[in-house]
């Protein structure tokens, strides 16, 4: 398995589209199955942070000896877009499994699949990320980046391919335009 | 939309904002801003949330979901463990987190004593020089050896952390003291004196404190006062070793210093526009502090960091009419914009202090300070201070000497400080001690009798904020007792909770609340203790009438409000009747437990919020399985329910709960304002039954004739079922009973809205406005209401404006559609309908008001589409039918007249 995704991944960065759809929901099972232990606690601080959910999704598929940086890069890059839909479509089945009516059922099961605990404010940031990224495209990258894929500023540097001072002060602005607007956002919602 | 430009213009202003040294950023933002004062407030917004922590993004989503919190992420040394040595230090118990980082109790081995260890943030010891420059100023500081300056033991390394050892001063901080409660003007001056000689004494050596805020200053139970931080705080949030680049950007990327809020409000004028400062920056900032214990407000404020700039800068303070005038005139010397006309120096303001202080002590026959102490340059001392031979590095520990300092310090203050005495904390990881109980004052008030009352929100005193809703629900829980007391007018909550987390004025409350006492107390909660400290004054004179502090455990508090409820009752009533007195001081249950749940219940309701609600039946649920007899928790459960299926949920399955609980809530106790009434609008919202929910209201009425959400509720119950007339006297007692709620104007407003007074609906929404400017729907109805008087014009601007400040809201959007309609704009009003029909995946839309759009284009086929839609959801909104004068057209339309009969309106 793991020499398939290594395959995959390479001739996805000779620009094989179809590798990639290949890719994607290999690469969607191993990180919402890890991220699955974690919501549900199961992971403790002896296993690897949670914020290095991705490196070992990555660890996990892919052959260290046949991928290079490039391939890895290119990997986190999908990697993160996927956890921000892991992620947000959990908050938002908790959500809905909180206000009942006709989809309690169906969210329940995946629920209970996860935490107990329901985060509606990512269904905000998701929201606000929209938002920016209609405005600011490759911001709103380096926080699906960051903040999902849990990157640090050299790797997203790295990723997207731009300097680590650039990449900075795009983290910088956006995490405060992000905290103004879902503070805005969420004080009107009466 | 913002435009492509102005997001580069914005994002450019931001970082060059940031390159700035924090102190410079406002006035930078400012001068580049010119005249756009948009783009000013813009900026100014996210550098504020840029320089807040626990932001959206912050920990990393995996993170924020689960609720793990890993370790921090840059590799900073862990933080110390409770047990744990640090050099000679051992670790015993955190302290709270001061402007420099975390501090620690912790025991010196050697000597055997308790000292504060205060962990220096890494980005600060990650510089020698800045170290040595720092240890250099803390032996200064420490060389004085002054008894109001904290002593530095030592500045230390350990395990990979820089630390400072200093004196531990078992107090409070000065915030803190101010709000545990309000002190005279003895009190006021002894602290201020003894701040100004710390300051005499450390600028004489060359040293200006730099953040002189309530923050940094202790204050000992025995009256002592101890100035923190000398020169070290600012110091240790600036980045002015020479720009070393890389190290000085990372710690501003990660751990960027809380630059303006925090502080500002004390900033002199010349520290605000980033100019050399010296000793005198550090008066005006005594000044500030000395006004804030005064009148209970900083001088200068605004909702902004660029208002609070500007106030500083331009702005005269409100005199303090509260003042003696010397005190006046000392304050407004301090705050003097120009550092010329300014106190020159901390001795000046000193000796203004000190014959202030004897001339008060004179008059009252009571000296503030031991005569003679005026010696040596800054050694002042106050009533209680300890005796001469104990210097200040001998840190006050046991509790008994905080009693006895305490004792002391009353018998001299004699009758000026009665009831003024203060509760003492020894440590903030300390047992509360308190005083014993105080004789109370058995005052009646000069003139007349008090027919009305307002019960302010106890302001809730300790470190876990999740305790707070023992302080609301002990203000919830007297007000509904008092409120039983026959002739007697209680301020409701909605009324009284807007001056929550303010530090208000009795006097100046009760004048604006129409009342003739007012309630103001603390809860001051350390682990399972409870000190409750209340004071009953007459706002004509400003005198107490009464005041009592009980201490207790939590466990007790019911047994505590009764008793209260009591003796307050008695206060106001010289003669109660026996049946009376037992109504006031009810107990409702009688196990604590689930009265506790009952208040965090409760306390939850009243967020409002969704979620909230979901709390807050959860913990209804516990009281009822603690107490299955308890009707107010049942009571509770109904209201949560009813909230739920009105606001945020199809109806559907909520209403036979909300129903249930709300008859088993009258089956045990038909005696509660209350449970009916719950039970009335649960019939009014859902059964539709006019006759049973007006029986319910008014009984609750009856039992309770402040109760304003039931008289809020009967009146709509009255306009929706055509008693407009009726529904508007109704509206207007509930007003003049609770003048400044939002839900009493609104409901007005809205009254005047169905009963076509469209001039008056505008003028009373937009004195809703004035209350909470937040409240939206408030502009739903002046655009509905200008639109019905032909302003159209005045209606979509007010639409614009609404949506301009709350976003894309479905019911907002909807009145657009309506406006648009009105204006004969059919293809917008469709337009728009198409895009209700999109938000409507997403989000609740009301099918009521999209059916208003269709009703003012005339397609009455559409409107009685969504009336009907309306209808199946079983949304309260359709009631409105009947009222509603944009459904004019309609009134003949035999399927209208069909919906009505169905819906048991009267045709």
């Amino acid at each position: 398995m793991s020499q398939g995704i290594t395959e995959l991944l390479v001739n996805w960065s000779r620009g094989d589209e179809a590798a990639l759809n290949q890719l994607m929901p290999l690469v969607y099972d191993e990180l919402r199955r890890l991220a699955g232990s974690y919501l549900r606690r199961e992971r403790r601080q002896d296993t690897l942070q949670p914020t290095m959910l991705v490196h070992e999704a990555y660890l996990r598929l892919a052959d260290q000896r046949e991928v290079k940086w490039q391939n890895r890069a290119q990997f986190f890059g999908l990697a993160a877009t996927l956890m921000r839909h892991i992620l947000v479509d959990h908050a938002r089945q908790h959500r809905a499994a909180k206000r009942g009516g006709q989809d309690y059922r169906v969210s329940l099961t995946h629920a209970d699949q996860l935490s107990p605990q329901p985060d509606v404010n990512l269904i905000l940031l998701d929201d606000a990320l929209n938002e920016l990224a209609g405005a600011k495209p490759e911001h709103a990258r380096v926080v699906e980046l960051r903040f999902f894929g849990g990157l640090t500023i050299p790797e997203t540097a790295e990723v997207l391919g731009l300097s680590h001072a650039t990449v900075e002060r795009h983290w910088n602005f956006s995490r405060a335009w992000l905290r103004r607007e879902i503070d805005r956002t969420s004080t009107e919602g009466r | 939309m913002i435009s492509p430009e102005r997001w580069q213009q914005i994002e450019e202003l931001f970082h060059s904002a940031l390159e700035r040294e924090p102190e410079q950023r406002l006035s930078f933002l400012a001068r580049a801003c010119n005249s756009d004062s948009t783009l000013l407030a813009e900026v100014a917004a996210l550098l504020a949330a840029h320089d807040e922590s626990g932001g959206p993004v912050d920990a990393p989503a995996v993170e924020a979901v689960t609720g793990l919190v890993s370790g921090p992420r840059e590799p900073t040394p862990p933080p110390p463990r409770v047990g744990q040595l640090l050099g000679h230090y051992q670790i015993l118990a955190p302290l709270g987190k001061g402007g420099m980082g975390v501090v620690y109790l912790a025991a010196d081995s050697r000597l055997d004593r308790k000292i504060a260890l205060k962990i220096l943030p890494p980005e600060f010891s990650a510089s020698p020089d800045r170290l040595r420059r720092f240890a250099r100023e803390a032996r200064a500081i420490s060389a004085l050896n002054h008894p109001n300056i904290i002593t530095i033991f030592e500045i230390g390394q350990a395990s990979g952390a820089h630390f400072m050892a200093t004196e531990f001063v078992a107090g409070l901080t000065l915030r803190q003291w101010m709000k545990a409660a309000r002190a005279g003007p003895a009190e006021v001056i002894g602290i201020a004196m003894q701040i100004a000689g710390a300051l005499a004494a450390a600028h004489e050596a060359g040293i200006a404190h730099r953040d002189i805020k309530p923050e940094n200053i202790m204050v000992r139970p025995d009256g002592l006062v101890k100035v923190l931080d000398f020169g070290l705080a600012k110091r240790t949030e600036r980045t002015d070793a020479a720009p070393d680049s890389e190290a000085a950007t990372e710690a501003s990327a990660t751990t960027v210093p809380g630059l303006i809020m925090g502080t500002l409000a004390y900033m002199s004028p010349e520290q605000a526009r980033g100019l050399k400062i010296d000793g005198r920056s550090d008066i005006f900032s005594l000044g500030v502090v000395l006004y804030e214990m005064i009148a209970g407000r900083v001088p200068f404020a605004g909702p902004t960091p660029s208002d609070v700039i500007a106030a500083i800068l331009t702005a005269t303070p409100l005199p303090l009419a509260q003042a003696a005038p010397e005190l006046q005139a000392i304050v407004s010397r301090a705050l003097e914009k120009d550092p010329e006309s300014r106190y020159q120096s901390a001795t000046e303001i000193l000796r203004d202090l000190r014959l202030l202080d004897r001339r008060l002590g004179q008059e009252t026959g009571v000296g503030v300070l031991p005569s003679g102490e005026s010696g040596s340059a800054g050694s002042t001392r106050i009533i209680g201070a300890p005796p001469a031979h104990r210097t200040a590095d001998q840190p006050a520990t046991a509790t008994g000497e905080t009693a006895a300092g305490q004792v002391t310090r009353s018998a001299r203050y004699g009758p000026r400080g009665a009831g003024r005495r203060r509760l003492w904390v020894a440590g903030a990881a300390a047992v509360l001690t308190a005083l014993a109980g105080l004789a109370a004052y058995r005052l009646v008030p000069s003139r007349g009798v008090i027919d009305s009352i307002a019960v302010m929100p106890l302001v809730h005193v300790g470190d876990d904020p999740s305790m707070e809703y023992l302080s609301d629900g002990l203000t919830e829980s007297l007000i509904n007792s008092l409120s039983q007391l026959p002739d007697l007018k209680v301020m409701s909550r909605n009324s009284v909770f807007r001056f929550k987390g303010q530090d208000v004025d009795a006097e100046a409350v009760g004048k604006r609340l129409r009342v003739r006492a007012v309630l103001t107390g603390r809860v001051i909660q350390r682990g399972d203790d409870l000190l409750v400290r209340l004071e009953l004054a007459d706002v004509e004179d400003g005198r107490q009438l009464w005041g009592e502090q009980y201490q207790r455990r939590i466990s007790d508090l019911l047994a505590v409000q009764a008793q209260i409820s009591r003796e307050i009752s008695e206060k106001l009533r010289t003669r109660l009747s026996g049946e009376e007195e037992q109504r006031a001081a009810r107990q409702l249950t009688e196990d604590p437990e689930a009265y506790q749940f009952y208040l965090l219940g409760r306390f939850n309701w009243n967020k409002g919020s969704e979620e909230g609600l979901r709390k807050a039946i959860e913990y209804f649920d516990r009281a009822v399985a603690k107490d299955p007899n308890y009707a107010l928790a049942y009571a509770g459960l109904a209201d949560a329910y009813n909230t739920l299926a009105a606001n945020y949920q199809v109806p559907g399955e909520l209403i036979p709960r909300a129903r249930e609980y709300a008859l088993k809530a009258l089956e045990l106790d038909d005696g509660l304002a209350d449970v009916h009434y719950t039970r009335g609008a649960n019939q009014f919202l859902f059964d539709w039954d006019w006759a049973g929910a007006e029986k319910s209201l008014k009984r609750a009425i009856v039992l309770n004739p402040s109760h304003t959400s039931a008289r809020n509720v009967y009146s709509q119950l009255l306009w929706t079922t055509g008693r407009v007339r009726e529904a508007v006297a109704e509206c207007r007692r509930a007003f003049e009973l609770d003048p400044i709620s939002v839900r009493t104007n609104f409901n007005l407003g809205l009254a005047y809205y169905v009963a076509r007074e469209y001039d008056r609906a505008i003028e009373q929404n937009q004195k809703t406005l004035e209350i909470d400017q937040n409240f939206f729907l408030a502009f739903v109805k002046i655009a509905q209401a200008y639109e019905r008087q032909g302003q159209t014009d005045e209606a979509f601007a007010v639409t614009q404006k609404a949506l301009a400040r709350f976003g894309q809201n479905p019911l907002l959007v909807t009145v657009l559609g309506q406006v648009y309609a009105s204006q004969g704009k059919r293809e917008e009003a469709l337009r728009i309908v198409g895009e209700l029909e999109q938000i409507a995946h997403q989000k609740y839309v009301r099918a009521y008001e999209v059916a208003l759009i269709h009703a003012g284009l005339g397609d009455t086929d559409r409107a009685m589409f969504w009336l009907e839609k309306a209808y199946a959801e079983h949304s309260p909104w359709i009631l409105m039918i009947k009222a509603e004068p944009k459904l004019d057209a309609l009134r003949d339309d035999p399927r209208y007249k069909a919906l009505l009969r169905r819906i048991n309106l009267p045709q």
